[in-house]
């Protein structure tokens, strides 16, 4: 249940790692605005310039990132990435010798936009080429690493924030697909064992109580002596056959849940203890094997219901020895001790 | 000659029970009750040895009602149909000294012969439900988150439960939070209905 939980939470993490990754992703282009506006060199002419290219490919931008946090590449992505590369580029020389750190979300959007190896190639070329274009600015040299490094690092910060949602929801997505899988096997699995237990009763059923409805349609005109007393005993059997196929219905239930023999026997010990018999659990530290076999099962709850049902019992000890390999379940009530063979 | 009450809301059912026990030579009914909030005004006038209460009832659930009988008229033993749907109710039946425990389903036989073992002193208990409580397992919940859990399912808010148990709000809080979490719901609603359906409430 703890896992489960911990997966749940996790779950719910989706939508603010998402939300983070684009606020992550609108802060950046607006610091870059904002630098265009009043960083060395620049003026109102520059910043207008980046504001309105910055308004033209954000959204683009952004819907890039928005599409990948969610573990899906966004449609017709490679138009509006070559859309967004066109205003970015066209942008360059008016924007401001800044501008070159814009390339930071071109470079993310390439990642996330193109397949495999073009993607990576595309990056590194506008890695590459962001110190000459920055020196072709005015920039100086002592500069363009200073600016190389911050498109690198600001990229792959910005793609880390995207991956981590981009895995949640991969997470999720297969998460689903298993438990569509498992709940399609778990319905044939069930559907076959109704159909040769239950369903071969209800079949039988259904056979007897038609038998019977036809006697006794003929028994309105004609009931020959003995009748009356032959279709009771018919009728005890068709009310045994439909207790028997309820014990069956419950029988397969019950085999779908398997808990571990430590909680097994944890319960044994809380409902021993309920009825009054002091009883005291002794655990192997390791070697308990998960869950056990049915017929172990079963020896184990009719000795459990046995006990119960013994209001003379006052003690008793469960205890659980494992070596080599070989677990045995030892229940002592009072002087009287019972001996299972646990196979797992 | 046995004295039996029959505590059962349902009118056709108790009816039917009545009418059952009543073709045995040893058996007698000596009340019928149809509320579980009446049953112990009822034995304490009749002296019933045995009485057969169903799980659910308007007033007083059986198993309550079982509790107040093992306080007030111990020599009383009780028997208390129930269905398979909450295995977790057969540990509460027990701590409550119930001696039988058996499936509303159960042949007619069973019941009139389990009346006959809980008076002369024996315990019988439907192996079904033995098999229904393991797999359920014991409540996760510690008594606290229990009571808190308990409260928060007659519908008050966290300030009463607060005033009732005398908590703090926020220890109200946290106890629903680690009961919601034990069991594995999704919200308040969700862990009352799992911890109901498992009988651990």
């Amino acid at each position: 249940m703890g896992g489960l939980a911990r997966f749940r939470r996790s779950e719910h993490m989706l939508l603010p790692a998402s939300l983070g990754a684009v606020g992550c992703s609108v802060a950046l282009p607006l610091v870059q605005v904002a630098l265009a506006f009043g960083y060395y060199g620049s003026d109102l002419r520059t910043g207008l310039w980046s504001l309105a290219a910055t308004t033209v490919y954000l959204p683009l931008h952004l819907r890039h990132v928005w599409y990948a946090a969610h573990g899906a590449r966004p449609p017709f992505g490679r138009w509006t990435l070559a859309a967004m590369a066109v205003v970015i580029l066209v942008a360059t020389p008016l924007a401001g010798a800044m501008w070159v750190r814009t390339y930071t979300a071109l470079i993310v959007s390439a990642m996330l936009v193109l397949p495999g190896p073009w993607s990576y190639v595309l990056y590194a070329a506008v890695v590459v080429a962001v110190a000459p274009v920055s020196h072709a600015l005015g920039t100086p040299w002592n500069t363009a690493p200073w600016l190389v490094f911050s498109v690198l690092c600001g990229s792959m910060a910005l793609l880390l924030l995207v991956w981590l949602p981009a895995a949640l929801a991969r997470l999720r997505t297969a998460r689903e697909a298993l438990a569509q899988q498992a709940v399609a096997q778990e319905r044939s699995r069930i559907d076959a064992e109704l159909r040769h237990t239950v369903g071969a009763a209800l079949e039988s059923i259904a056979d007897r109580g038609h038998r019977l409805g036809g006697r006794l349609a003929l028994g309105k005109t004609a009931t020959e002596p003995g009748e009356p007393a032959e279709l009771a005993e018919e009728l005890t059997e068709l009310s045994a056959d439909s207790r028997r196929a309820l014990a069956e219905t419950r029988r397969s239930v019950r085999g779908y849940r398997q808990p571990s023999l430590r909680a097994e026997l944890e319960t044994t010990a809380a409902l021993l203890s309920a009825a009054g018999i002091a009883t005291r659990l002794d655990l192997p530290r390791s070697g308990m094997p998960g869950t056990i076999a049915q017929p172990s099962r079963t020896a184990l709850r009719a000795a459990i219901t046995r006990l119960l049902r013994n209001h003379a019992v006052r003690n008793c000890t469960i205890t659980v020895t494992s070596l080599s390999g070989r677990v045995r379940l030892e229940l002592r009530a009072d002087e009287a001790a019972e001996i299972i063979e646990v196979a797992s | 000659m046995i004295r039996v009450l029959i505590a059962e809301d349902m009118h056709m059912i108790r009816s039917a029970l009545v009418a059952l026990l009543s073709l045995e030579d040893d058996l007698e009914v000596v009340a019928e009750i149809e509320r579980g909030d009446e049953v112990l005004a009822a034995a304490l006038r009749t002296r019933p040895d045995v009485a057969v209460l169903d799980i659910d009832m308007p007033g007083l659930d059986g198993l309550s009602a079982a509790g107040q009988l093992s306080e007030r008229l111990p020599g009383c033993r009780t028997l208390v149909l129930t269905g398979l749907s909450q295995p977790g109710n057969l540990l509460r039946a027990l701590k409550v000294h119930v001696k039988g425990f058996i499936v509303k389903d159960a042949p007619a036989q069973t019941l009139t012969d389990g009346i006959r073992r809980i008076a002369r002193g024996e315990r019988v208990i439907d192996p079904e439900l033995v098999a229904a409580a393991l797999e359920t397992g014991s409540s996760p919940l510690t008594p606290r988150e229990t009571d808190v859990l308990r409260a928060a399912s007659t519908g008050i808010s966290t300030v009463e439960i607060a005033g009732h148990l005398s908590l703090s709000q926020a220890t109200v809080r946290n106890y629903l939070s680690n009961a919601i979490d034990k069991v594995g719901g999704r919200n308040r609603i969700d862990a009352i209905r799992i911890s109901r359906d498992a009988g651990w409430l």
